[in-house]
């Protein structure tokens, strides 16, 4: 490698994008606004998909029966984010991606609790481990209208 | 059907920073060392396959435009191939199939990669979720393989030691490799104390973001035995993908537990089967697969079939991969020492292809007789897979 160092350009990028949610996601997005998971099942597969999906990924058709599924269900993947990360909330966090029960797929989000000694929190984080979804008072159409917490 | 080989492969260092050399001058690095390496020149190239993932990380939006002229792509056949982390493995697949269809003597599969020219990666790597379901908890490719390796522990007994084995012992491969971007002798303590990122990894579970630049010349069994060059002779290629919901993979009714790599063994029985293969570890020399993270080493040792399920931890703990072993898992020291994410497919490619071309130098398996390259997608949603042979295949 040469030793002579290249001069070096600066550049921020500021980009605003609005995103077009669909018909499909913007009815989970409304009743999540009115504190309602909803799914949609494809009764030839007889698998209920959350986030929920226009046509089913199993038998490729459309699919039009919605259900409400939750508000308690299972973890299946967790972790804890303990660097921080810009733009993202300030560790420690915990994430789970929970089956709610009625749905067959799982869900992302945050679990609020306590985060003393990670991996003491990582055990009641363990595959298996039931949550509730907890809606804000304050919604906003948005998917952290609401948060898991443990059921205890 | 054509047999085709790779006869030529060229790779800069990877390092976080490369001050000396521009994105364009990187890949030319690349690609005219693998010419030089296939005794060919840039007039010899029927056709370019360039290997280039999200833009973002060099910041220049669609950056192959301005490779064509740098490279003698000029007047010729010229793709872009992107799919994610797996994209230097599609791109190798792609530059095979060029050449197996009959259609190109010689393709020049290339690229390069600036992952550290922008301070926000994770930024960017959070830009891959859906924005309305996933974006916002802080998903990146990290807590995307943390969520793995904490199902994997709970699926089959896996510990914080055997990840810690993992990355120690991948970095201390990694010595012998001097394009590898981390490499040194690393205790389990330090590694076990090395702060924690998204539990359980930790520093040394995850990969560096790297820059540099990669290439392998692949020609026509007609050209390789006119020319009489020695080839790395492609015998089996494989990929499968997935859904893109991590939240699908999990459960009863999964498609493909996501506490390991169900895609990966689609690939790789795929590439066994045209390439004959019917037990791996002992028919396999090499394996460089795309594991950015230590718990993927486990899920790929396991997905290629190298052991069972589950068994991946206690066998890499117990040296069954090191050097000298029946099989070698990336004895680069694999994508935890280095990984500039366009390229990173065609790196495990192209430091496969070394070994049966006796170019690996200080990380020569002596007398490799057969290798596999592997390389990682999406949401580790898309493998895969190339096996190598010093052995021309057999016409089919």
């Amino acid at each position: 490698m040469a030793t002579t160092e290249s001069l070096v350009l600066p550049e921020d990028w500021h980009l605003h994008y609005d995103y077009v949610a669909g018909p499909v996601t913007t009815r989970f997005l409304r009743g999540l606004e009115q504190g309602r998971i909803e799914g949609t099942r494809s009764p030839a597969a007889d698998v209920v998909y959350v986030p929920p999906r226009a046509y089913c990924e199993r038998t490729f058709e459309p699919l039009d029966e919605w259900v409400e599924v939750g508000p308690e269900g299972v973890i299946e993947g967790a972790t804890i984010v303990v660097s921080k990360f810009e733009g993202y909330r300030d560790p420690p966090f915990a994430l789970a991606f929970v089956r709610l029960d009625g749905a067959d797929t799982s869900l992302v989000n945050f679990v609020e609790m306590e985060i003393g000694d990670v991996e003491e929190a990582m055990a009641r984080l363990a595959p298996g481990a039931r949550v509730r979804a907890v809606f804000k008072d304050e919604r906003e159409a948005r998917i952290t209208d609401f948060a898991y917490e443990l059921v205890t | 059907m054509t047999a085709s080989g790779i006869v030529g492969v060229g790779e800069t260092p990877y390092r976080t920073k490369r001050p000396d050399a521009g994105y364009v001058e990187l890949v030319q690095e690349a690609a005219f060392a693998a010419l030089r390496m296939a005794q060919l020149t840039p007039a010899d190239v029927d056709a370019v396959v360039f290997a280039m993932a999200p833009t973002e990380f060099a910041g220049i939006t669609d950056v192959e435009k301005q490779v064509v002229g740098a490279i003698g792509a000029a007047g010729k056949p010229f793709m872009r191939v992107h799919l994610g982390g797996a994209t230097g493995g599609a791109a190798a697949l792609a530059g095979h199939y060029h050449v197996a269809s009959g259609m190109y003597d010689t393709v020049l599969v290339v690229g390069a990669d600036k992952v550290s020219e922008t301070r926000d990666a994770q930024k960017i790597l959070n830009l891959i979720w859906d924005p309305f379901f996933e974006r916002g908890f802080g998903l990146n490719t990290i807590t995307m393989a943390a969520l793995q390796a904490g199902r994997h522990m709970q699926l089959h007994g896996t510990t914080l030691e055997h990840l810690d084995q993992v990355s120690t012992r991948a970095w201390r491969r990694a010595l012998r490799n001097p394009n590898a971007h981390l490499r040194g002798e690393i205790s389990l303590e330090e590694a076990r104390e090395a702060p924690t990122i998204s539990w359980p990894l930790r520093r040394y579970d995850c990969c560096p973001r790297s820059t540099g630049g990669a290439a392998v010349v692949l020609s026509s069994e007609r050209v390789i035995e006119d020319r009489g060059l020695p080839a790395a002779w492609v015998t089996g290629v494989g990929s499968s993908g997935n859904t893109v919901f991590i939240g699908d993979r999990l459960g009863p009714k999964t498609l493909g537990d996501y506490g390991g790599w169900p895609e990966l063994r689609d690939a790789a029985e795929r590439a066994y089967a045209q390439a004959g293969i019917t037990r791996p570890r002992e028919e396999l020399d090499v394996v460089e697969s795309y594991a950015p993270f230590s718990i993927n080493e486990l899920t790929a040792a396991e997905a290629l079939g190298l052991c069972a399920p589950g068994e991946a931890g206690d066998m890499i703990a117990d040296g069954a991969f090191d050097p000298g072993g029946e099989v070698e898992l990336n004895p680069s020291g694999g994508t935890l020492c280095a990984n500039p994410i366009a390229i990173t497919g065609l790196v495990r490619t192209a430091d496969a292809a070394l070994q049966l071309l006796d170019r690996a130098g200080d990380f020569q398996r002596p007398g490799a007789q057969r290798a596999l390259a592997s390389a990682v997608g999406g949401s580790f949603q898309f493998q895969t897979c190339m096996i190598l042979d010093r052995e021309k295949p057999r016409s089919r």
